[in-house]
């Protein structure tokens, strides 16, 4: 009884990990999307906790809390501050697709991703199965956001997604992956966002905008 | 020995980071840098060496894990590391004198060549396909910072498309390898061992086959990403136009033979339980590659958008190698990769050399080299030639077989690849003939002083030479250290 | 004998309290927005008002102005006799449809009255009837998959078999697939009443209106059917809302008259809960601009949606 219930509740905080991913799909703010991405971050955490719980894993623990400190306050508050804020940025506009276009196209990838996984060949023993398609939906809907959006914040924003949607996965697919492995992965995250974050303003910095529409100069 | 060996080829290349940290002198962090990687390229050949007389090494669960295949790859990436190291001791040292380069970026391009080229040479060294993902991702990180090094708006561009679009595709590899270590959770095996690339393999039989077949799509459509094959090849062309050239020749001749051996690793899993699965999905990327390629070689303006384009059709020849199977299409994929290797690697020096005397790679500024630069002018020709498989070079060889393996199996494809071949010929060559000989044309200025285009002569003549001999005879080591990659993923 | 009872007081529960049910609401947004507000049994006095009155008919219209309000209102007491209201156990005349079947008897009085808003020729009334025909075009797809969803939870379309398996486990109360169905189908009941932030019930500005703007030709005892036509689907769809969806205890046994009493207490007590939801609404939002609910109730279909392919993995009571 206790399984399942921590099961339902690991169903339902990946529902929501989907619902804002689908949020920040159908947003047009900065500021949304940034703290749709840290509130996403913070339900991964307590994704985490839960199968930490469960399995009594130490290891799990600790990527929990530093999901929470990193992903759920550390990113969004150093982009808030040195994107959001320095760069002044507010309402998107460089969106290609109309949002209602986007989100029934993501409506689409996430009947797609259900439908990829045949739940069948789940293997029995998980905690819980709803999160494995929906961290492929997720995965798909990062992909998307940053195929729609053309502004360079936006597309790390996007980015930023996918990778929770890959931990989404990895945590209840393969709980017991090797703790070298998973800090490897944490480690080429944190290092991938300050790089990103580092050209991100240097693109700023040197094209006074941060749109990749204006990224032309490689056409030919 | 083995571990030594393994840690020497892994962490010399970062002698020229650590030079990095003391000093901001193009010239001594050139140096070190050459110095290192030299130093890993001689580990890797006694490393190599080691595995054909003692066989497979590993320990800590595959953490660290060296066979015939990782063994093939890492002399084929120090050999690439050691020209390119080579390679940047005149670029540090010419763009530093022009104040082209300032001292913060010359620091930055040590740092970051030695961790790249270490990453890369590390991703070879473990058989836990997670810990793999990491490297290559970190290497990833690592040169989009290359990329973005000369910070014109182009090449921040290009750096930003490359770090996007790598990621993207490396995470979906992450996903496939998720599926991997799921597809193997009812085998008695301990969560390290399920990522330990020996331990699947040897298990392959039992595995999940539905997951498997996801793993090695999503596998392949990820590090597909990075090795460039089509439709995942977009970023390729900018970076590689984009960055100095000694990175260029890294990214085209190191980065996309880790992304192709990190394929291979899940082809060997995939082929046990799957067969013709495999090599179906390998065929169709390997032969979109290598149309697409060949399509965007024709008429290209910039030479070194030219030479990424060739890359891409050779990552996709290499692909349809491997998708042929067989003992014959696996042996000619591998040796392609060598030979591709040496000459892409060759042909970006080149293109160093060149830009170093223009300053431009744009096709229409230049022609006539022959007379002012023959050594540069030579390498040019005759590294196009090798690349586009002529005789009497080692590309002609492995493309050649390559063909026979289509040949043996299904006679269409065998055809198709020849046309494609063809046409990727005709385009290739048309461009660079016109840039060698022709009247002068550009403004030409001799690259800094005779020590220095020595130096940067030196991996050109070094490279034709190694591939002349490829297309004439195959040592007998090479020839058993590539059975016995084949016999490891078969 | 009971059944019968039961049935009949089932639909007149509908009739009699359906406009206390609206005047209720009407006073406590008022006293939450700190004004007065009418009586609650202000509806009661406007029908009796109005059943008095004669009424003016314009001569262009046709006999189907003349029949819309009469349809509208059987259809509403149709449903009424169908759904789970006081019981728990279907009555006799419950085997007539299944909530789709409903919801197309539902979809007959809306797209009656906007037939009427036409009739007259009258160019609100044509603006309200596109208005809502648009909207309802964008909502009965979601409305659809909602059903679907509960139907994914309990196996069955049938309203009586769903109350029964989400009452009887509390597993099935927190899948996702019935917490995502809920969400959905309380926007949809918001949408179909034309309550904030769709419409504004007590709006007055035509150009702005969308439900009323398609009774502006009625008057006198037509339009009081009318009136109580539309407080009876907010009741029904509330009714529905909370047996099905989120309360669906507390109901009383088929077979006795006592339990079809406590029943009504029963659902009266859980339309207070659901009255206090939509006030505060009301109060807290503002009308969405027109093209925005489009937005609306395509989150509502995503919720749907989701919560659809959710149960493909996760599964009902069956797996």
């Amino acid at each position: 009884m206790i399984t399942l219930s921590e099961g339902v509740l690991l169903d339902l905080l990946s529902v929501a990990i989907l619902l804002l991913t689908f949020a920040c799909l159908g947003s047009k703010l900065f500021d949304r999307y940034v703290a749709y991405y840290a509130l996403q971050s913070i339900i991964l955490s307590a994704a985490i906790a839960l199968v930490a719980h469960h399995l009594g894993a130490w290891d799990l623990w600790a990527l929990a809390v530093l999901t929470f400190l990193i992903k759920g306050i550390g990113i969004p508050v150093i982009a808030r501050h040195y994107l959001i804020i320095r760069l002044e940025l507010k309402r998107d506009v460089a969106i290609s697709t109309g949002i209602s276009t986007s989100l029934i196209i993501g409506a689409v990838l996430t009947a797609f991703a259900y439908f990829a996984i045949n739940p069948s060949t789940l293997p029995s023993g998980l905690l819980a199965t709803s999160p494995v398609p929906l961290s492929n939906a997720v995965v798909l809907l990062g992909g998307l956001c940053m195929v729609v959006r053309r502004n360079t914040v936006a597309q790390l924003i996007g980015w930023l997604i996918v990778e929770n949607g890959v931990f989404l996965g990895a945590i209840t697919l393969v709980a017991t992956f090797p703790f070298i492995v998973e800090a490897g992965i944490f480690l080429d995250l944190v290092a991938g966002v300050l790089i990103m974050l580092t050209f991100v303003s240097g693109l700023a910095h040197r094209l006074a905008t941060t749109d990749a529409s204006e990224l032309r100069e490689l056409r030919e | 020995m083995m571990l030594v060996l393994i840690i020497l080829v892994c962490c010399l290349p970062l002698t020229g980071s650590l030079m990095s940290a003391i000093s901001e002198r193009g010239r001594a962090i050139g140096i070190a840098t050459a110095v290192g990687t030299t130093g890993a390229l001689v580990a890797a050949i006694a490393l190599a060496a080691h595995v054909l007389s003692d066989g497979s090494y590993q320990i800590a669960n595959g953490i660290i894990y060296v066979d015939p295949l990782s063994a093939l790859f890492l002399v084929v990436i120090a050999i690439v590391v050691f020209l390119a190291g080579i390679g940047s001791v005149s670029y540090l040292c010419v763009d530093e004198e022009r104040q082209e380069l300032s001292r913060f970026q010359v620091r930055i391009y040590g740092i970051f060549f030695g961790l790249f080229a270490a990453l890369m040479l590390a991703s070879l060294g473990t058989g836990n396909l997670g810990l793999l993902w990491v490297l290559v991702e970190a290497s990833t990180l690592a040169s989009a910072v290359l990329v973005a090094l000369e910070g014109r708006a182009a090449s921040l561009e290009a750096a930003w498309k490359y770090i996007i679009i790598s990621s993207f595709g490396v995470t979906i590899a992450l996903v496939g390898t998720l599926f991997l270590y799921y597809s193997a959770s009812n085998l008695n095996l301990s969560p390290d061992q399920r990522l330990t690339w020996p331990e699947l393999f040897a298990n392959a039989g039992s595995l999940q086959a539905a997951s498997l077949q996801l793993a090695f799509l999503l596998a392949v459509i990820g590090y597909g990403t990075k090795v460039g094959l089509a439709p995942m090849h977009t970023w390729l062309p900018d970076a590689h136009a984009e960055a100095p050239s000694p990175v260029s020749a890294m990214l085209s001749a190191a980065l996309l033979n880790t992304g192709m051996y990190a394929i291979i690793r899940f082809y060997a899993v995939a082929g046990v339980k799957l067969g013709s699965y495999a090599n179906g999905v390998l065929l169709v990327f390997g032969f979109a590659s290598i149309a697409i390629g060949a399509m965007f070689m024709v008429r290209r303006r910039n030479f070194k958008r030219l030479f990424a384009y060739s890359s891409v059709e050779h990552m996709g020849i290499i692909a349809v190698g491997l998708g042929f199977g067989g003992a014959l299409g696996v042996y000619g994929a591998l040796l392609h990769t060598l030979n591709h290797a040496i000459g892409k690697c060759l042909l970006f020096l080149t293109s160093g050399e060149i830009k170093l005397r223009f300053r431009t790679t744009l096709v229409n500024d230049i022609a006539g080299l022959l007379r002012p630069a023959p050594v540069v002018s030579i390498a040019l020709l005759l590294g196009s030639l090798a690349i586009l498989g002529s005789p009497p070079f080692g590309l002609f060889l492995s493309e050649f077989t390559i063909v026979r393996a289509g040949f043996a199996g299904q006679a269409s494809f065998g055809f198709l690849l020849l046309v494609l071949l063809v046409i990727a010929f005709i385009a290739f060559a048309h461009t660079v003939a016109r840039m060698a000989v022709g009247g002068e044309r550009g403004k030409f200025s001799p690259a800094g002083t005779p020590v220095l285009r020595f130096v940067g002569g030196l991996p050109l003549v070094l490279g034709l030479f190694v591939l002349f001999v490829l297309g004439i005879w195959i040592p007998r080591d090479l020839n058993d250290l590539i059975l016995r990659a084949i016999a490891t993923i078969r | 004998m009971s059944p019968v009872v039961l049935q009949i007081l089932q639909s007149t529960v509908v009739l009699v309290f359906a406009p206390l049910y609206a005047g209720v609401l009407a006073r406590a947004v008022a006293i939450v927005q700190s004004k007065h507000g009418p009586s609650i049994l202000q509806p009661y006095h406007d029908l009796a008002k109005l059943l008095r009155k004669g009424s003016a008919i314009s001569e262009n219209a046709s006999w189907i102005f003349r029949i819309a309000p009469f349809v509208a209102l059987s259809s509403y007491l149709t449903v009424s006799t169908i759904v789970p209201i006081i019981t728990d156990e279907p009555l006799p005349l419950a085997f007539l449809a299944d909530l789709i079947g409903g919801a197309f008897v539902l979809s007959l009085a809306g797209f009656i009255i906007a037939l009427a808003a036409l009739d007259t020729a009258s160019p609100l009334g044509g603006l309200g009837a596109s208005r809502t025909t648009w909207i309802g075009s964008l909502a009965e797809p979601a409305l659809i998959l909602v059903f679907f969803t509960v139907a994914a939870v309990s196996r069955s379309d049938n309203p009586y078999f769903e109350n029964h398996t989400i009452a009887g486990s509390i597993t099935t109360y927190v899948l996702p697939t019935h917490l995502l169905g809920l969400v959905a189908f309380f926007m949809l009941v918001l949408a179909e009443n034309g309550r904030i932030p769709i419409d504004n019930p007590s709006g007055s500005i035509e150009i702005s209106m969308i439900e009323e703007s398609r009774v502006l030709e009625y008057s006198g005892r037509e339009y009081a059917l009318i009136k109580w036509a539309s407080w009876m689907k907010l009741f029904l769809l509330s009714a529905i809302f909370m047996n099905v969806f989120v309360i669906p205890w507390g109901l009383g046994h088929a077979d006795t008259i006592l339990g079809g009493l406590q029943g009504t207490l029963a659902v009266l007590a859980k339309l207070v809960i659901c009255g206090t939801a939509i006030v505060i609404i009301d109060t807290s939002f503002a009308k969405l601009r027109l093209f925005r609910i489009a937005e609306f109730l395509g989150a509502s279909f995503l919720f749907a949606l989701i919560g659809i392919v959710t149960s493909y993995v996760v599964g009902g009571v069956g797996k």
